[in-house]
């Protein structure tokens, strides 16, 4: 194997050299990108304006949106998010935003789980926490104009709660929130990238048009996506 | 994948019999056309943005050995391996040695063109490994033995009644035509898929130099259970995915989601770099990604070099005439519409698609439709010349495809946008419902000569079957 990649690599790459595609235009990197996204005024001035923003995006998305005035509030919409579930356990982040979650959610019966997955019993792992409803989550940033949610790995910070359980619950405190993806990835795409090994945009909950067009939410990923906000 | 282009005259007109077919092309290309226009109407300047998109990656064509090298330094830092493969074979027999050296027997895959390209499936499925799609579309492709018709829209050719008889009779479910039930019906046997599969195979959309990122976009969340859930994660990317930095990642992403499904932005973006870093919780254990060749460096050093700028994002196939009216199967391999008449040329030689690129009426619908504004048509003009020089254009032939392109893209008989094509169709149809003399001198004897079926419940593939048995 290595051999024969070894070679292919070095005839690509030699193939690559000798011939350098010419175009017409110029092709130079702009200094500073035209940003994809429209922002108002007050959107990028007033901070209640793009919250607003940010909600009509995810509401556009079928994501349930709440705002609460503080931490404790946040505690207390996620309990009552669990209570709606029924829920009997939930995976989580080890690092989440807000304390005290894991006591929280323990005193009124659902048990935390927080995911640590190598190679021993991989399998059996997954299949344990498979029926588990409710995954609970942090956020690195958020984006108004398009609805997004950033979450990168870290320690504490896995890929699990976010993706196995049918509803997800991120904690997204307010200063999370950026009005672009563009002018956020300029300024810390680059450092967040090279730091995470997994960083993951999420836009809404899984979704698919696959059969005759028809939006049907939940195919793999999460079905319900709820975003609590707190100051 | 096998190649079958050069049949396209008589897979066309099998096609535009196909009623099923023709009212679930109108409803996809419809919507996603108009969802489009819908999303690229309210972004900052749509011309400026597909400018800016079009330099980016024309810039990492130019520059791509030294993109790709970067690249790979960038992801081997951090525990990727990274390998190059010359083809198909190479790149197929790469995937069975991992899948060897960790032990894999259950493999999952995410929904990626290139691995159509190469087969894949079929290679991994003849050294004894279970391979299972796990996008929707791509998994009831794969458990009727069919092949995806849309780079987007894998199963845009089918209606939910098929779905609901292909389920019922190779998963025994009972019958619901509900494309609800039916989603949570797959969910479930992918779930089971997931969790027990010890190697994920995706593609990637972008390739992140600066970074060394793997970009995977999609919006049903396969995409990331097949790089977060195995503990191997196999990625395969054409060397043109690679680009130069995150600044024209922003720009591609937004340009390609909204160009695709009309989305801001797909519920997925997953940008992933290597293998679970030591106290990550999960994620996993090793990433190997396989940077394929396959015909892309020569086609670079020719006037076709443009046609690697592709982001297949689909617009093209939508906002096609051609496409619209015939589908993706006629054009008889993995990529389909304007943008498949170009690359299927390319990377298989002219003379074995020799119609594929008088398929088209140079309209510029595509062209217009483009977010990286690939000059199509001219493309198109060139492979014909070149058909010419080679002396491998039959002039009857030819000719005949292309005033049939022209008259499916005319707006007497074909509305721009779809619906129409269901009228025009019924057109051709006399009152005892046996197809009537397609309006194209080529076309029109090749109908005549044979015996039609009347507009049956045949899906294409049926009539097409039964078309090669017969002859
Ligand atoms: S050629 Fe342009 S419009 Fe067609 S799939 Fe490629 S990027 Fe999209």
């Amino acid at each position: 194997m290595t051999l024969e990649t070894r070679m292919a690599r070095a005839a690509i790459l030699a193939r690559l050299r000798q011939s350098r595609p010419e175009f017409d235009e110029a092709l130079s990197a702009p200094e500073s990108p035209l940003p994809v996204t429209r922002l108002s005024a007050a959107e990028l001035n007033d901070s209640e304006a793009l919250l607003a923003r940010f909600r009509a995006e995810v509401e556009r998305l079928s994501v349930t949106f709440q705002h609460v005035p503080d931490s404790e509030s946040a505690l207390d919409a996620l309990l009552a998010v669990a209570r709606a579930q029924s829920a009997q356990s939930a995976l989580l982040w080890q690092n989440l935003p807000i304390y005290g979650v894991q006591e929280a959610l323990q005193s009124v019966g659902v048990q935390p789980i927080v995911p640590q997955v190598g190679d021993a019993a991989r399998h059996d792992i997954y299949r344990a926490w498979n029926d588990v409803p409710l995954g609970i989550s942090g956020v690195d940033a958020a984006f108004a104009t398009t609805g997004t949610l950033v979450l990168a790995t870290d320690s504490g910070q896995g890929r699990l709660p976010s993706l196995l359980p049918p509803t997800h619950v991120a904690l997204l405190p307010r200063q999370k929130l950026f009005p672009r993806l563009e002018d956020w990835l300029l300024t810390y795409g680059a450092q967040t990238l090279m730091r995470s090994r997994s960083v993951v945009f999420i836009t809404g909950p899984s979704r698919t048009g696959d059969i005759e067009m028809q939006i049907i939410l939940g195919v793999h990923g999460p079905k319900r996506l709820h975003i609590i906000v707190f100051d | 994948m096998e190649l079958n282009a050069n049949a396209f005259p008589q897979a066309a007109t099998i096609a535009l019999q196909d009623v099923q077919l023709q009212t679930a092309l109108a409803r996809g290309t419809g919507n996603a056309y108009q969802a489009r226009l819908r999303a690229m109407s309210e972004v900052t300047d749509a011309d400026a943005l597909r400018r800016q998109a079009r330099a980016a990656k024309l810039r990492a064509l130019q520059n791509l050995p030294e993109l790709l090298e970067r690249f790979e330094v960038n992801i081997a830092q951090r525990g990727a391996t990274v390998l190059w493969a010359e083809d198909a074979d190479a790149c197929n027999r790469l995937v069975i040695d991992i899948a060897r050296r960790h032990s894999v027997e259950r493999v999952v895959k995410s929904k990626s063109m290139a691995t159509e390209e190469i087969g894949l499936n079929h290679a991994l499925e003849s050294a004894g490994l279970s391979v299972v799609e796990t996008d929707l579309g791509e998994y009831i492709v794969q458990l009727d033995g069919d092949t995806p018709s849309h780079i987007v829209m894998p199963i845009v050719h089918k209606t939910r009644e098929q779905v609901r008889d292909l389920f019922a009779e190779k998963l025994g479910m009972t019958p619901s035509d509900d494309p609800e039930v039916l989603t949570a019906f797959a969910r479930q046997k992918l779930r089971e898929a997931f969790l027990s599969a010890e190697m994920g195979i995706t593609g990637a959309n972008f390739l992140i130099a600066e970074t060394g990122t793997v970009v995977i976009v999609t919006n049903e969340g396969n995409g990331r259970m097949c790089s977060s859930l195995p503990p191997v994660h196999v990625v395969i990317a054409g060397i043109e995915k690679v680009i130069e930095s995150v600044a024209d990642f922003a720009t591609l992403v937004q340009l390609l989601t909204r160009s695709a499904t009309g989305q801001r932005l797909s519920s997925y973006v997953h940008l992933m770099s290597g293998p679970a870093a030591p106290d990550d919780p999960d994620g996993p254990s090793h990433v190997y990604v396989i940077l394929l060749d396959n015909g892309r460096s020569r086609i670079r050093e020719t006037d076709y070099a443009e046609a690697l700028a592709c982001i297949r994002c689909g617009a093209c196939l939508n906002a096609c005439p051609v496409y619209q009216n015939v589908g993706g199967h006629a054009y008889g391999w993995v990529y389909s519409g304007p943008i498949g008449a170009v690359i299927t040329p390319l990377l298989n030689g002219v003379k074995n698609a020799a119609p594929l690129p008088y398929a088209s009426s140079l309209c510029g619908a595509c062209q217009a439709a483009c977010p990286v504004m690939i000059n199509i048509p001219d493309l198109l003009l060139r492979l014909r010349a070149d058909l010419v020089e080679a002396g491998e254009s039959s002039p009857a032939l030819s000719a005949g495809i292309a005033a049939w392109a022209r008259a499916m893209s005319s707006p007497r008989l074909y509305e721009l946008g779809g619906a129409a094509a269901r009228l025009a169709t019924r057109a051709l149809t006399a009152a005892n419902g046996q197809v009537q003399r397609i309006p194209v001198p080529l076309l029109g004897n090749w109908t005549t000569n044979r015996d039609f079926p009347p507009f049956a419940a045949k899906s294409f593939r049926q009539l097409w079957r039964e078309r090669q048995r017969g002859s």
